[in-house]
């Protein structure tokens, strides 16, 4: 694993994307600082955290683009599966390589907190603040590990980037497609149908099988149906729930009340750990395919 | 040292590699032989681990390459098809990506790496991008890196390809002597390649193995045709006719030089009608300005041609038969047999079509579809 990280740590590195990327994220962090902290004297550090996240964090899919999707298109992919190395490590290395580079530009903002204390008179709260440092952190190896993924689903990187960009988008601006989306239990029936049928999908693209996808479908849909004419309270909110899952730039936002909130951690974490695992998978299906 | 037994590659209904078994001894240089599309590199990246088969077990060193890769890949070094090669990194990067990967210690790693950049040649571009390389020195760094950690096995796939001349000379030399320590096996389609460096050849076609053995053991036994040449005067016709009768002639060419006339004779297996043809000529007052004959030994290529010949033979007997169903069942003008759709058909083709020329195009398309398929992989 370790040959894998020093490669890709090196390569983003000493490519133009990695500095790009560090000085993107740098610049929303300071532009927020100076906003938040200086301009307005707000003395607290996770809200500029908070309004950070979203518009640094975009930058992600210029990092992960290229981990996997260039591999494969360079044929690259061959020596990874040809050497003594785990696809598990592999997907690792580049995971840590990543996470690493990203933990540059979060580390100079560990010293931003410091600073604008110096300068507060109502000092700042450096435990919140740095609890928000640590959730951004996890929050950013959440939104590489989802990239990452969505990078082993094609071998362009300009499509790659796009449907991760599409993806950060989505899991920001959920909140707006609640509002437009009416509300009641049919809805989430719909919804739940919906969703029935993409399971349906993904499940052809797996099987080639239209038989057992048809019934994967039929005894799902069904099955929603006899759920909603039995007990359709059971439908009420479910689509809020179901939407609210994706939401990940939401339980950040916890940090500004001034809450510890370790819940919000293990969130990212387990998002990280799921991802990374979709991708070792999505990885190994190449090579039965 | 690898150990194919009834291994399977199915691209959803395209069957790549069909049921096929070998061996590789250790200590040999092995060419790996096949037309384009024939499932050379589906067998090689299944036997390297990155392509898993569809059925069958393939052992390296005792090590399933599937339930123990870790220990089976130890012992394989590959340069696939084209070399994989991080384009942003120098040599040196590169291979000290891979020796670290293949678990060198750092002791170790740079006398390693030492030694393979000085026995691929490429010592004088160690800290050049290989992004600026030549194709030449990027398939040296290929090599490089598939040697590097001492492998018991070597496993290249087209190592020559676009090379010129001159690197192609290089890079054969320099498996000759790969082969002296270790077992290499060498895709190629290449057919002096083959068998200038090679001293046991594996042939496929079609996704079968349709010959497996000793080089000098393969051509020993296809002995080509006896053919008897010799010069005489007088007219082709009237030759022909005498020569015909003869017990064992089979083919008669006729070439004229000035006034004397050539004629080569091929004999049928086991014939020996020269004494006869002798006789024969003097019978009719004809004289016989001179007269050889000899066994000419096939060439790798007249056997390759033969062997991959029946394969397709079978190719087409299975094709006619599946169109002959076809049309049975359709009942319809058959132009959209062909894999490659009806616009590969001329109009002469829809004119006139009958089920045996639909077999034949479409056993004709056959290996460009299959090419198709290995590329889309």
């Amino acid at each position: 694993m370790s040959a894998v990280f020093r490669k890709e740590f090196r390569s983003g590195m000493c490519g133009m994307t990695g500095m790009i990327f560090i000085a993107y994220v740098l610049l929303f962090l300071g532009l927020n600082t100076v906003y938040v902290n200086y301009r307005y004297g707000v003395g607290s550090f996770e809200i500029v955290i908070v309004s950070a996240a979203f518009l640094s964090l975009l930058a992600v899919p210029l990092l992960t683009m290229r981990s996997f999707s260039e591999e494969r298109h360079n044929k690259t992919d061959q020596l990874l599966y040809s050497l003594p190395i785990g696809t598990g490590k592999i997907v690792l290395g580049k995971f840590f390589a990543m996470a690493a580079i990203f933990a540059i530009p979060t580390l100079v903002a560990c010293i931003y907190p410091l600073i604008a204390s110096l300068y507060s008179s109502g000092g700042i709260n450096l435990a919140i603040g740095y609890g928000a440092i640590l959730a951004y952190y996890l929050l950013g190896c959440a939104v590489i590990a989802i990239c990452m993924f969505l990078s082993t689903l094609t071998e362009s990187q300009v499509i790659a980037a796009i449907i991760s960009i599409g993806a950060i988008l989505l899991m920001y601006f959920t909140n707006i497609i609640l509002s437009v989306l009416p509300s009641g239990a049919w809805v989430s029936l719909a919804a739940v149908i919906i969703l029935a049928l993409v399971v349906a999908g993904i499940c052809f693209a797996a099987t080639k099988s239209a038989v057992i996808s048809g019934i994967c479908a039929a005894v799902l849909v069904v099955g929603a149906v006899i759920v909603y004419i039995m007990n359709a309270s059971l439908f009420e909110g479910l689509i809020e729930t179901i939407i609210g899952s994706v939401e990940i730039f939401k339980p950040i936002e916890s940090f500004t009340l001034g809450t510890f909130d370790i819940a919000c951690l293990f969130r990212y974490l387990s998002i990280c750990v799921l991802f990374i695992f979709f991708t070792v998978q999505s990885f190994e299906k190449r090579r039965w395919n | 040292m690898i150990e194919v037994k009834n291994v399977s590659k199915n691209y959803g209904p395209v069957s790549a590699v069909k049921d096929i078994s070998f061996t590789v001894e250790k200590g040999h240089i092995y060419g790996f032989l096949g037309p384009n599309g024939a499932g050379k590199s589906t067998t090689m990246n299944m036997i390297t681990g990155c392509l898993a088969a569809t059925s069958g077990e393939i052992t390296v060193a005792g090590h399933d390459i599937y339930s123990e890769a870790m220990e089976a890949k130890r012992h394989i070094g590959y340069l696939p098809e084209q070399p994989p090669l991080y384009t942003d990194m120098t040599p040196f990067e590169y291979l000290s990506f891979v020796g670290r990967a293949k678990g060198l210690s750092k002791g170790e790693l740079y006398d390693q790496i030492e030694s393979v950049m000085e026995k691929t040649g490429i010592t004088d571009v160690a800290d050049r991008l290989i992004r600026n390389l030549s194709k030449g020195y990027k398939q040296r760094v290929g090599i490089a890196q598939a040697i590097l950690g001492n492998p018991d096995i070597i496993i290249l796939d087209e190592p020559t390809v676009g090379l010129d001349p001159i690197q192609i000379v290089e890079i054969r030399q320099l498996i000759q002597e790969l082969g002296q320590k270790h077992t290499v096996i060498l895709s190629s389609h290449i057919l002096q390649e083959i068998s200038a460096v090679c001293d046991w050849v594996i042939m496929i076609s079609k996704g079968k193995i349709v010959a497996s053995d000793a080089i000098d053991n393969l051509l020993s036994g296809t002995e080509g045709n006896t053919s008897i040449h010799l010069e005489t005067e007088g007219n082709a016709d009237t030759i022909r006719k005498i020569l015909q009768k003869i017990k064992g002639v089979e083919k008669l060419s006729f070439a004229e030089k000035g006034s004397r006339l050539s004629v080569t004779v091929s004999v049928g297996q086991d014939a020996h009608p020269g004494d006869d043809i002798f006789m024969a000529l003097r019978h009719e007052n004809l004289p016989v300005h001179s007269m050889t004959d000899g066994v000419s030994q096939n060439t790798l290529e007249d056997l390759f041609i033969q062997l991959a010949g029946e394969s397709l033979d079978a190719g087409a007997a299975y094709a006619a038969e599946k169109a002959a169903k076809k049309e049975k069942k359709s009942n319809k003008e058959p132009t959209g047999t062909s894999p490659l759709g009806p616009a590969y058909y001329t109009d002469s083709d829809k004119a006139d079509p009958s089920s045996e020329d639909t077999a034949e195009e479409s056993d004709t398309y056959e290996p460009l579809f299959e090419d198709k398929e290995e590329n889309d992989k």
